[in-house]
């Protein structure tokens, strides 16, 4: 036990903003007292041969009130980001028609490395919150979301189709590159 | 998972591992580099009763050349060889499709001829010794045999390798004045399994394509110098006669395509690399 002439100064505050005071009258209760803001663009590539995507810019601009740590802004970003080229281009749950789970393994389930995650464009635009004593809106994976849209939008445009499923793998985007194959038999 | 139970030999000499292959045949196997051995016993789908690491036989490790041949041992590992100073020169090839061999971290672990024994459908250094008529010289406690790439791989991950023999090298032809390489490879990342392979070689009379990935092993075929629709019919035949399946990572059209398209870029780039 410290004595107490030794113990340090301290103190515990507890603060919540009116806005998120629960509940209302009406018995309602705001779970979010604001919301960061995402837009992201980006200019890709579609190999005609092999269908491959090739990202060769993407920004992704956020809105996130006061940046308070811009490393670990940056670093939930990228993450996020990594986590998207990977919805849009290798993960997938797959099962065969009769139910078999195909991707058990990271073999088959396929995890984007440092080798296909480009390093994108990250910007900021900082408008501050007025019910955070410090203008903070928070940043969490928001790409998760912005991403897998951004990159299929992009696709799309390029093979001038309306949709596409995720993930764009090589042999489902040449199925909409190359003419129908000549039946033919084997020789 | 953890592989089964085995017993560990390090060969002191060529003899000693021959006499150990002689007494346990199928029950035992070679271990090298391990890229590709040992992850096949961690999922228990090789159970060998011995492992037998041919890996401190110091006249296994040896990178050779008369000028006319290139003779690898069974124990230089591929980065060696990716870094030996007269690759390019000596095998233009090799050093276009080793890069494509796994990850710079396997490749400093894995062997040469290791790749060569697993015979994996897709594997780079197999489909380079096909193109370039190679050859695997084989060994046992009774006899030493060469057997030309063409009819070593037999199968999936199956070879003309007895069960008491062993890989003691590979022999690869040296470039030949006049000649041009190419390798082309797609998979779905950085260091993937090809889903399809393609080696060509140029020469004055015609030109030599391998194709790795898409049938049980690699498979190679011999064209006059042929163009525009002509070559277009011959690779349409071949990707055909590779009896292309569909998977989770590619289905067997787009395969074919891959041949057919990868194969006539590997084959325009290997003659515009004639010299």
């Amino acid at each position: 036990m410290v004595t107490e002439g030794n113990q340090a100064l301290r103190e515990t505050v507890f603060w919540t903003p009116p806005e998120l005071t629960p509940p209302t009258d009406a018995d309602e209760v705001n779970s979010s007292l604001c919301h960061g803001f995402i837009f992201d663009f980006c200019g890709v590539e579609v190999d005609r041969i092999t269908g491959a995507v090739r990202v060769d810019k993407y920004v992704t601009m956020h809105d996130c009130g006061r940046v308070l740590h811009p490393g670990m802004v940056a670093g939930q970003i990228t993450g996020g980001f990594a986590q998207g080229v990977g919805a849009a281009l290798y993960e997938e749950f797959a099962y065969s028609p009769e139910g078999a789970f195909l991707t058990g393994t990271f073999v088959d389930y396929l995890l984007p490395t440092t080798t296909e995650v480009p390093a994108p464009t990250i910007l900021h635009v900082e408008t501050l919150s007025p019910f955070t004593p410090l203008g903070a809106k928070g940043v969490g994976e928001g790409n998760c979301m912005s991403t897998p849209v951004c990159l299929a939008n992009a696709v799309a445009d390029a093979l001038g189709i309306a949709a596409i499923d995720l993930p764009m793998t090589p042999s489902k985007l040449a199925a909409h590159i190359h003419p129908p194959e000549h039946a033919r038999g084997r020789s | 998972m953890k592989p089964a139970r085995f017993d560990y030999l390090r060969a002191g000499t060529l003899a000693e591992a021959h006499a150990t292959l002689a007494s346990e045949g199928e029950d035992a196997r070679v271990l090298a580099g391990g890229q590709s051995l040992v992850p096949m016993l961690s999922m228990r789908m090789a159970r060998p009763k011995v492992l037998i690491d041919i890996m401190h036989l110091p006249q296994l490790a040896k990178i050779e050349s008369d000028g006319n041949t290139i003779h690898i041992g069974a124990g230089v590992r591929q980065a060696k060889l990716l870094a030996w100073p007269e690759i390019h020169e000596r095998q233009p090839l090799l050093a276009a499709a080793l890069p494509w061999v796994g990850h710079a971290q396997t490749r400093s672990r894995g062997t040469v001829c290791g790749s060569v024994a697993h015979a994996d459908p897709s594997a780079e250094i197999p489909l380079a010794l096909l193109a370039l008529k190679g050859a695997i010289h084989l060994s046992s406690r009774q006899r030493q045999r060469r057997v030309p790439a063409a009819d070593f791989f037999t199968g999936m991950m199956s070879t003309a390798r007895n069960d008491d023999e062993l890989i003691e090298a590979v022999e690869v032809p040296c470039h030949t004045p006049g000649h041009g390489y190419a390798f082309h490879e797609f998979g779905r990342r950085h260091g993937d399994f090809a889903i399809v392979a393609c080696a060509a070689v140029a020469h004055a009379d015609g030109v030599r394509l391998a194709i790795g990935g898409v049938a049980d092993c690699p498979a190679v075929r011999d064209y006059p110098d042929l163009t525009d629709t002509a070559l277009d019919d011959a690779l349409e035949g071949f990707s055909w006669e590779l009896d292309a399946r569909d998977d989770l990572h590619a289905t067997e059209s787009f395969r074919r395509n891959l041949v057919r398209q990868l194969g006539r870029a590997a084959i325009e780039e290997a003659r515009r690399c004639r010299a």
